[in-house]
Parts: structure tokens; sequence; C-alpha cells
């Protein structure tokens, strides 16, 4: 009998549904907590997501130390102090995040910071890891790319710190929250999940665990996304995509970063445009790319996303590019939402640069001249997005 | 006797460094009248040569030197020559401006403007006079700096740029030094170093130029120069103290930049004050030629004969870093001349890491209000050697390697100069859409917010519209090319301004922008143009003419960046100056510049983007050509 | 910085829910001591219940709450509002207002609440398990069927529950939950 032997960790609770907000209390309360200091993006605040927040905690005993809604779409680590302080001067014993991955990531800089009772990042950016549990954190994702901050990674100041301490205590999903502000922001949601549950699905590390996790993502995405696209403000939509925004984020976090991600974070930094535009691009190329090397694709895996009824209507053997189809078809329709056409437009010498800088990120397993073949690839018309006729698809 | 130019000669001067070959190019009429000349010209020279998307630093980009019509023709402050290239810093076009002998040298060997291709297998020096280019062996003075380096190229000509260890050494923000004059800005000397040119050389004196219209010319020049010489600032507070005069007004507007823009005003700021420096340094005058403003001062300092720092490295490298003591401001200010980089720049990187050493980003002992430690900081940075190879590439690469990006104070990468707009709206809005990067000479708004009080520096309604206007004026002026300071003379000292009470100009342009603006009268600058060139001349559509074409090379140069990715996610300022207030405000404020940017772009003809559209390229003539 | 521009905040209290919760409760605590009386079923699982046996069920963490102990003389008593003194050996508490106020108002059936996580229970499993099947019967015989539908796991047919020993258990349970009994208790509670 084969011994499969593999890790895989899922500390966050789901609070998923209908008066999920409401159990936040509850939660505290399970931890140990009463007064939390909620870390808000100023965009959530704008939509009066904090005062919901605080409804949710009428009747609870709770006190809220302070909403600390400074926080726009960069990660500093001044941010992180200043939550420190008001943190630390209020007496709080919690982070609640409110907002999408900056907030979270500054309520867990922050939450460093008090729990190790220190002033200074440093020696975790020097690659120390956190000596002992954080103080209570709830991540609670508005729209956008929220729910892809479920995982283990701190992004702060442009510098990436995993460990599992990282993991929020609780992921709180609510379809008030979880509304994205338009049809882009929907779109990139959705992109970004994929992307996570795609390439822990392709990672070669093998959990069925982490492939469980990515395969209820991209069921849910499949089953919600065309809908979700069309009416992104219905919450029946829209709440679906998020959820699987967490899980394949906590399947993200118990596989190495794929190929697609990694460009589209870096180039992301050379252009300032934002990774999913180019996430949107490259995925075709990078599984054509896989696909040319002969590489396997898990195919019964990624057929998740066309449903039962196209998983058994398709021979084994035709398995691995069906998959791919499938979900290359669910990124362009999500890249219709996003106007620019990314690559095209970026100065080669910026492309090598991010090539580079890709390659040489911990944990990845490819080089600058994989990274640089798909960009290539994705300036090219994929073999596979022209019927035999020759007509575009 | 000298041979004679009238009025413009319209030649190229066109090397390859890699052949070490040169040839002549014309400049066309009709480009001539369309973009005047200086940066207009040297804007369309580069866009008709210059591939799109290609590294700055590699051998495919160009660098245009060009003359203004104005320079040689004795009128006052005209002495400026412009260089143009794609930046290293920003990765977009730059333009930079400078005074200093290599200008005139250039234009009085006969060449309207020179074009760099290619990159030289060994370090290089080119030698221009009117016969063309020869190129000669640079390795003796590669390694040297600025001062050394220009002395030794000023035994083949009479005028010189170079580059010093810093441009070699391919620092972000190296500059070019002619005379005591620097092209500062963008990174243009690391473009030199790039393409292993150590400077140039032109023998100059060889032709004269004369206006076409020498009549018609001197009489528009005595008027100019009278303006000049009436007018309270330039002919009072900046001959008298240099840019430095603006250290106690910006001090008082709250638009000092401290502590790396933590702050808009200090108790202390009176010490690097231009009046304290003349009275501290026994300063005498030190300027490019012709001046007649005579802003620029040498004076005595730690017992040596030194420029006085200007005002933007008085507050870069002093007040923002917390630093208060004029010769130690001038020290740094000695080494960066003598390294050839460019002290805004160096002091906005500084103070990042300053910013971030105390936030734990990196690992530093550098530290606000302290003076230790910046010096080695500086020479590490022009030599590329510890923690300066990080510092070398600018607040912005650095803030993306290490964090720290909201508190990195640039604008498309280039660092903000000193003035914080947190106290001056308009300004905010200049410095977000500046086509360089963080630049305070797109649209010097601060001087009609905070100098002058001619406009609310807090009120926002027809900031916009001021924007695009001195924007355009300020294109055009340097399309001339005269320096921008001449600015204050002729918007301010014709009658309608000078007897005007600054209330009534104020209620006016801030309530009525479209109508006060367009009643000043800066028909002195299209008047020497049109006479030099001799051109016939009708004074309102002169103007009109002279506003279009500097809209035309500002939108041109808009086109050209926007073909390197720029787009209006990049018209921003940095996070500080948008969410964080200052304590010196009364009330918390921050740059609304949202809803000054979306009304800005409908007057510019921008689409929601930030994109010329079609038909603005079309009314400027930017269209036809690009197709 | 300025920490005041950052205030601590007190949330508020939703009163309407809260009150409306503690009437249903009432309702319920004393529906289900009447049906201990009236319905052989009840009485049956009441029989497995130890003696003195007290549970409470409410919402946490302020409540309203109902507190219910088993007598010695084998019958469920509904002892009001109060925590304060009583032992309390079963604790089920719905874990917030609101979704007390879901499965109040029958938006969300007592199953399904368990079913995603409404309750908390501190105690006996089983015996949490047998209240909330003697809450399911109170709550058929106290709630028209088109409500009680939505409120418990199965509505029992008619060949389980013949309409006629319905009404009549129904009117007896009103009777008893309505009679002076309940000023009894509201007293003590007082």
């Amino acid at each position: 009998m084969q011994t499969l032997e593999y890790e895989f960790i899922a500390h966050p609770r789901i609070l998923y549904g209908d008066c999920s907000l409401e159990e936040i209390p509850a939660e505290l309360a399970e931890n140990d907590a009463c007064k939390p200091l909620v870390i808000a993006s100023r965009e959530a605040v704008r939509r009066k997501l904090g005062k919901t927040l605080i409804r949710a905690f009428y009747d609870s005993g709770c006190i809220i130390g302070g909403i600390y809604d400074e926080v726009r779409d960069y990660a500093g680590i001044s941010l992180a102090l200043n939550a420190a302080q008001l943190f630390r001067k209020r007496g709080c014993d919690a982070f609640i995040a409110l907002g999408d991955r900056a907030a979270a990531d500054i309520a867990r800089a922050a939450n460093i910071l008090v729990s190790h009772k220190t002033d200074t990042l440093l020696p975790f950016f020097n690659g120390e890891t956190p000596s002992r549990r954080l103080m209570p954190f709830i991540f609670v994702p508005t729209c956008c790319t929220g729910a892809s901050a479920a995982g283990r990674t701190l992004f702060i100041d442009n510098r990436r710190l995993h460990s599992d301490y990282y993991f929020p205590d609780v992921v709180v999903t609510d379809r008030r929250m979880s509304l994205p502000c338009s049809a882009r922001c929907a779109a990139e949601s959705a992109i970004l999940a994929m992307d996570n549950a795609l390439w822990s699905i392709i990672d070669d590390n093998q959990s069925p665990m982490k492939n469980a996790f990515a395969h209820a993502a991209l069921k849910l995405i499949g089953d919600n996304l065309s809908g979700f696209l069309k009416r992104p403000r219905d919450g029946k939509r829209a709440l679906p995509i998020a959820n699987a925004g967490v899980l394949a984020s906590i399947a993200a976090a118990n596989a190495r970063p794929g190929i697609v991600r990694v460009l589209g974070e870096e180039l992301e930094k050379e252009t300032s445009i934002p990774a999913a535009v180019f996430i949107a691009n490259l995925t075709p190329a990078a599984l054509f790319c896989i696909q040319k090397n002969e590489s396997p694709l898990p195919g019964d895996l990624l057929l998740a996303a066309a449903g039962m009824d196209a998983y058994a209507a398709v021979p084994t053997e035709q398995l691995g590019r069906r998959g791919a189809e499938a979900i290359i078809e669910m990124f362009e329709s999500a890249a219709n939402e996003i106007p620019e056409a990314a690559i095209s437009r970026i100065p080669a010498h910026l492309l090598a640069e991010a090539c580079n800088n890709a390659a040489s990120r911990e944990m990845v397993n490819f080089g600058a001249d994989d990274a640089m073949a798909v960009l290539e690839m994705a300036r090219q018309e994929m073999p596979w997005q022209t019927h035999d006729n020759g007509e575009r698809k | 006797m000298k041979k004679e130019i009238i009025g413009t000669s319209n030649k190229v001067l066109e090397v390859d460094l890699a052949a070490r070959r040169f040839w002549v190019s014309e400049i066309p009429v009709g480009d001539r009248e369309l973009y005047l000349g200086g940066k207009g010209m040297g804007l369309k020279l580069l866009f008709d040569r210059l591939k799109p998307g290609i590294d700055p630093l590699g051998k495919d980009n160009i660098l245009v030197l060009t003359m203004g019509v104005l320079m040689g023709t004795g009128a006052p402050c005209s002495g400026r020559f412009e260089a143009v290239t794609k930046s290293p810093l920003t990765g977009i076009m730059v333009t930079g401006s400078c005074g200093g002998p290599f200008g005139m040298a250039l234009k009085t060997s006969g060449w309207d403007a020179m074009v760099i291709h290619g990159k030289a297998d060994e370090p290089v020096f080119v030698c221009v006079d009117s016969g063309g280019a020869t190129f000669a062996d640079a390795a003796g003075i590669w390694g040297t700096g600025t001062a050394a380096a220009q002395d030794t190229l000023l035994a083949h000509g009479s005028g010189a740029m170079v580059i010093g260890q810093a441009g070699e050494n391919l620092v972000r923000y190296a500059n070019i030094r002619s005379g005591s004059r620097f092209l500062g800005r963008g990174g243009i000397g690391t473009v030199m170093g790039s393409k292993n040119l150590k400077g140039i050389v032109a023998k100059g004196r060889e032709y004269k130029i004369r206006p076409a219209d020498k009549k018609r010319f001197d009489r528009a020049n005595k008027r100019f120069l009278a303006h000049i010489n009436n007018n309270p600032v330039t002919a009072g507070s900046w001959r008298s103290y240099g840019t430095n005069a603006n250290i106690r007004i910006s001090n008082a507007a709250g638009i000092l930049p401290v502590r790396n823009f933590t702050a808009g005003s200090h108790g202390q700021a009176v010490k690097i004050s231009g009046e304290t420096m003349a009275e501290k340094f026994d300063t005498r005058h030190d300027v490019c030629k012709p001046c007649a403003i005579l802003c620029g001062h040498r004076g005595t300092i730690r017992g040596e004969k030194r420029h006085i720092p200007e005002y933007e490295t008085v507050t870069l490298l002093g007040s923002n870093l917390g630093i208060f003591d004029p010769e130690i401001i001038s020290d740094f200010n000695e080494l960066c001349a003598e390294y050839g980089m460019d002290t805004i720049s160096t002091g906005g990187t500084i103070a990042w890491a300053m910013e971030a050493a105390e936030k734990g980003l990196i690992e530093s002992d550098l530290r606000f209000g302290s003076d230790e430690g910046i010096a080695e900081t500086i020479t590490d940075i022009a030599f590329r050697r510890g923690q300066g190879a990080m510092l070398a590439d600018g607040s912005r690469m650095a803030s993306k390697t290490y964090g720290g990006e909201d508190f990195a104070m640039h604008v498309k990468g280039m660092e903000l100069p000193g003035y914080d707009p947190r106290g001056a709206f308009g300004q905010g809005l200049s410095y977000a859409t500046a086509n360089r990067g963080g630049c305070h000479l797109s649209a010097y708004m601060v001087g009609v917010e905070a100098m002058f009080g001619m406009a609310d520096p807090h009120a926002l309604r027809w900031k916009p519209y001021m924007v695009k206007f001195m924007e355009d004026i300020f294109s055009a002026v340097n399309s001339l090319h005269i320096c921008l300071f001449t600015a204050f003379a002729v918007f301010l000292e014709p009658p309608l301004i000078r007897f005007t009470p600054t209330f009534i100009i104020r209620h006016l342009n801030q309530n009525f922008s479209l109508l006060a603006l367009n009643l000043m009268d800066a028909s002195l600058w299209p008047e020497l143009w049109h006479a030099v060139v001799g051109k016939r001349y009708i004074p309102y559509l002169g103007m009109r003419g002279f506003y279009k074409a500097g809209e035309r090379a500002h939108v041109l140069e808009r086109y050209m960046n926007i073909r390197e990715g720029i787009a209006k996610k990049d018209d921003t300022l940095p996070r500080r100056l948008l969410d964080e207030g200052r304590t010196c405000d009364h009330e918390a404020k921050t740059v609304p510049l949202d809803s000054m940017l979306k009304t800005y772009y409908r007057l510019r003809g921008y689409d929601e983007n930030g994109i010329p559209r079609e038909k603005t390229l079309e009314k400027l003539g930017i269209g036809k050509q690009t197709k | 910085m300025n920490i005041d521009r950052y205030p601590e905040i007190r949330p508020g209290k939703k009163v309407f829910k809260k009150a409306y919760a503690f009437v249903v409760l009432l309702v319920v605590g004393r529906g289900i001591e009447a049906a201990d009386r009236v319905d052989g079923e009840v009485k049956d699982i009441v029989r497995g219940l130890p003696e003195g046996f007290t549970f409470s069920l409410g919402v946490a963490p302020s409540g309203p709450w109902m507190v219910i102990r088993k007598e010695k003389s084998g019958k469920l008593r509904y002892l009001g509002w109060r925590r304060f003194g009583k032992t309390i050996e079963l604790d089920m508490a719905i874990r917030n207002i609101e979704a007390a106020f879901r499965i109040f108002t029958f938006r969300e059936s007592t199953a399904q609440a368990h079913n995603n996580g409404r309750f908390s229970v501190n105690g006996n499993l089983p015996n949490a398990l047998a209240i909330m099947r003697i809450m399911d019967i109170a709550e058929i015989y106290l709630l028209p069927k088109i409500i009680a539908t939505l409120a418990v796991k199965r509505y029992p047919d008619r060949r389980e529950l013949p309409p006629g020993r319905k009404h009549f258990n129904r009117l007896r349970i009103y009777l008893r939950a309505f009679s002076p009994g309940l000023f009894r208790v509201v007293y003590r509670n007082l």
C-alpha cells in the first residue's frame, strides 16, 4: 500500500453565511478576548462597513478599542506601528481586520509588535519567525482581493514573511461585507481565487487535503462565476466567491507559490498595475508551457470548474487538456472585465527584471528563463485557443 | 571675423558613440514653428528617433541637447540649454534645463542641437566644433570628480559638460555639470555614464548669433531687462539672497519640508535662510551668463570659496533631514557637486533611509537631526558601496525592495523638491501631473498660492486650470529657451498686474481664473522669439501661439510617456501627502488630488485614464506626425 | 499619532429584538412545562432526564434566558428568566441576539440553527438533544402549522399526531401556559 506523507495546516475557522458577523463576539470570547482593535481599510469605512461591524457587536458585552481606518492599498510599517500604539494605549486584546489584503497585513504586523512587545519588525525581516502565539486575530474580508489574504503570509513593506502564526484565527465571510465595489473588483477577486486554487492543484507537493480545499474553491467559482460577473452586487453569488477565495488561499498557503502569481506580483511591483491583470493574461500561457513540457495536468481536479457532467463526458487521456481549457475559459471571462492588455505595453527590460526578481523569490521552483518563456508565450496566440478550423474561440 | 548665424542655424549634430562617427541633420522649419526650440525641440527630436520601451541605460537610449533661439543673442537669462532623454530614474522622458557655459559654446559652434546615439566601448569624451565632432579617449579622466574632469575638458573648448563618479557608477540620479551649474534631475548624467561618455566639450565662439530683426529685438530686450530690474523678486530678494530667500516664506506658509515631509515648518528654519547665509558667508554673485537676475551666489564657507547651496538643496539636504546648519549642508552640496549627483534626489533618498532606519526597515545609523554618516552615505551612493548601492537607485526602487513606500517621497520615481503641497494644493496637482515626475518647475504653483498670495492655497476651484495654464507657459519658456525665473518679471511687471491690489488679483484668480490668467500679458516672450527668428508678429495671436507651443510640448511629452506605460495610476502623490495630516496645520490637511485630477484631464483633452485623446493630438499637430 | 481620532466604541443594544426574544422564551418555557403535562412523548423524554436536572436556554452573552428544572415529581417546571442562584447542568445558548432573532422569527429551524453553529452547549450533549426534541414538540403545539413547519426539524404527519389530539392538546397547553401560574413565575422573577 502506498503511504502518502504530507503536511497541511488550515488554522482559520471559517464563519460563512447569514449572521456570521454577529458571531465575532462569541469567537472573541472563545479566545479569551473582549476588546478588539479594528484595523479597517478606508474604503471599507467609506462604504459604512465599519458601522455594520459595530452593529454586530450590539448586546455582545464587548467594547471596540477603536477603529483604525488609515489603511489604503499599501501595508507599511508606519501604519502597523501606529496601530500597535493604539492597541496598547487602549488595552485591547484582539485584532479584527476589516478590508482587503492591506488591512489584514497591518493587523498581522501590529499583532506581532504587541505580542512580542517590540517596536520593530527588523528581526522578522531578517528571517526570525514568531516565537509565541499571537493575539487573537479575526479577518473580515470586504470586496476586492480581501479573501485571498487569509493565508499564512504577511506582506508588509514589500516583504513577504511566512509563518503558521500569521493565519487568522477566524475568517468571516458575510454577505453584507463581501460585496465587490465594481465588476472589475469582482473579476480581480475571482482571478486571484482561481489562481490560488489552480496552482495549489498543480503544485508538485500533492496533499489530498490541499487538493480538497482547492477543488472546493474551484467548484464554488465554477458554479458562480458567470452570474457573479454579470451581477457583482448580488450577494448570493458574491458570498460563494469570497468563500472560495478563503479556501483557495488556505490551499495556496500549503503549496509553493505558482509561477503566474509570482510573476504577476513582480510585474505589479514594476508597473503599479494590479497583479490580477497579469495573472489573467499569463495563466493560459503558463498552462500551455506546462503542457508543452509534457508535465501532466491534474485534469480531474481542474474539471471541477466545469462540473460533473463535463468530467464524465471527457475521456481520461484528455482530462488534463480539457481541464486546462475549462480553467482558461474562466480566466478569460473574468479578464473581459479588466480592460488593460497589460503584457504588450510593458518595456522589455522591465519584463526581464520582473523575471529575475520572480526567480530569485524564496520557495519558487522555476528559473528566470521559465518565467520569460511564459511571458513570451503570453504575447503569442495560444494554439489551443483556436479551433481545428482555425477560428478563434 | 566671426561667421554669423541669423536667427537660428537649425543644424543638428548627431553623433554615434559606438561607431565614433557623426552626421548633420536639419531641423525642419515646420518643427521650429511648432516646437520653438529648447525643450519642445528636444522632445520632438527624441520622439522622431527613440523607440518606446527601450532600457534607459541601454545602448538604444538617446540623449538630445538643444539650445534655445535666444541663446547667444544677448537676451538676459538666455544662457541655458536643455537635455532630453529617457530617464533611468523614472523610466519615462526627462527634460532638464541648465545654465553654465556649455550651451553657449555649442550654439556658437554653429549647432542648434546635438543628438547622442549608441554606447562607446571605452570611456570617451566628445569635442565639438563647427566642423563636427571628434572622439577622445577619456580613460585618464574616468573616475575623477566633476571639477577636475571639467578643467581637463576645457582645454579643448570654451564650454564643457561632464559627469562625475556617480554617473560613471550609474547612480540613477547622477547629474551633469556645466560651469558651476548642473543638469540636475532624472539621471541625465547616468545616461551619459551608461554610454561611457565622460563629457562633451564645445569649442564655441566660432559664430555670432544675430537676431533677424535686430531693432525689434533691442526694443523688446530693453523692456524685458527693465521688467527684470524692477521686479522685487528678480531684482530684490533673489538677487540679494538667491533662491534661499524662499526659506522664510516657505516656513511661514507651512510648505517647508521637514523630516521627510512630516512637518511644514520649523523653528530653526531661519538659520538656513538666504538672509542668514548672505550675512554669515559674505556672499557675492556667481551666475550663468548672460544673466540679469543674478540669483547664484558664492561665499566663504569653512575658509573656502564655495557656491551657496540653492533652495532645493538647502531644504532636501537640510530641513528635510532635520539639519539646520548651513555649513554642514554646504559640505553635502559640495560632495554631491563633486560626484555629480542630484541634491534633491540624494536628499529625498537619504530622508527615506533615515525614516526606514527609524522604523526598522533597514539597519542604518542614519537618524533625523544628526549629520553623522550622511557624508559617508553620499560617498557610498556615488560609488555604489554597501548600503549606498541600494540608495543609488533612488527612493522608489529602495522602497520597492525594502518597504516604506508610504513615506518614499517621489512621484513617478523622481523625488519631490522642497515644497510640501499640503500647504498649497495646486502644487500637489502639479507634482502629480508633471511629466518628468516630482518636479516643481512643471508649474510653479507655490509661487501663485503661497508666495504671492494670488490664490487660496487650500482652495480647489480653478486649480486644475491654473496648473494647466502654468504648465503650458513653463513648457513654452523652456522651449525659448530662457530662465524660468524671468516669469516673475514678465507676469508681475506689466501695469495691469503691477497696479492692481493683491486681494483683487487673488479674488479674480480664484473665482474667474479663465479670465484673470488670460489677461496676463506674457507677450514679451513671443516678441523676443519672433524678433530672433524673424517672423511676422501680431501680439495677441503671438501669445496664443506661444501658449499653444508650450501645450504642444507638454502633451507630446505626455504622449511619449504614455508609450512607456504611464497612465492615471502614475499621476499620484506619495501616500503621506494623500493620507497624513501634519502637526503644523491647525486642522489636518491632505491633498485632495482625485477631485482636481479629473478636471485637469478634461481641460488637457486626456481621457479618464490620463491618455491624450486622438482629437487632442490632432489639434496640436502631434497626431498627424505620430501616425 | 493623535489617538483621540480613533475613539473607543461601546456598542449599543438591540432593545426590540431582546424584548421579542424574551417573550418567545417565556412562552416556550411555559409551553414546555405545559407540554410535559399534556403530551405523552414529552413525558417519555423527560422521564429519561435525571431528577433535579436544570437547564437554561437563552441568548449569549447577556440574555434573555429561560430556566427549566425537572422537579422531584418528575415534571418539568419553568423557573423564569433569572439564572442567578441556580445550578445549571445544561446551558444552551444561542450565540448572539441576531441568530436568536432568526430562530425566533422562524427563518431558521432549530435543527438548521444547530447545523449552522448558532448554539453553544455546555453540558451533557444527549440531554441537550432531548431538550431540543421537547422544544420541537412544544413548538408544534404552540405554533400554527404554517409557522411550525419552519421552526421544527420535521412536522409530524396526521398518523403520528392526529388533528383531533393535536388541537385538544394545543388548547390544554395554551390554557396551562397562560394560567395564573404564569403570574406566579413573573412575580418570583421580578
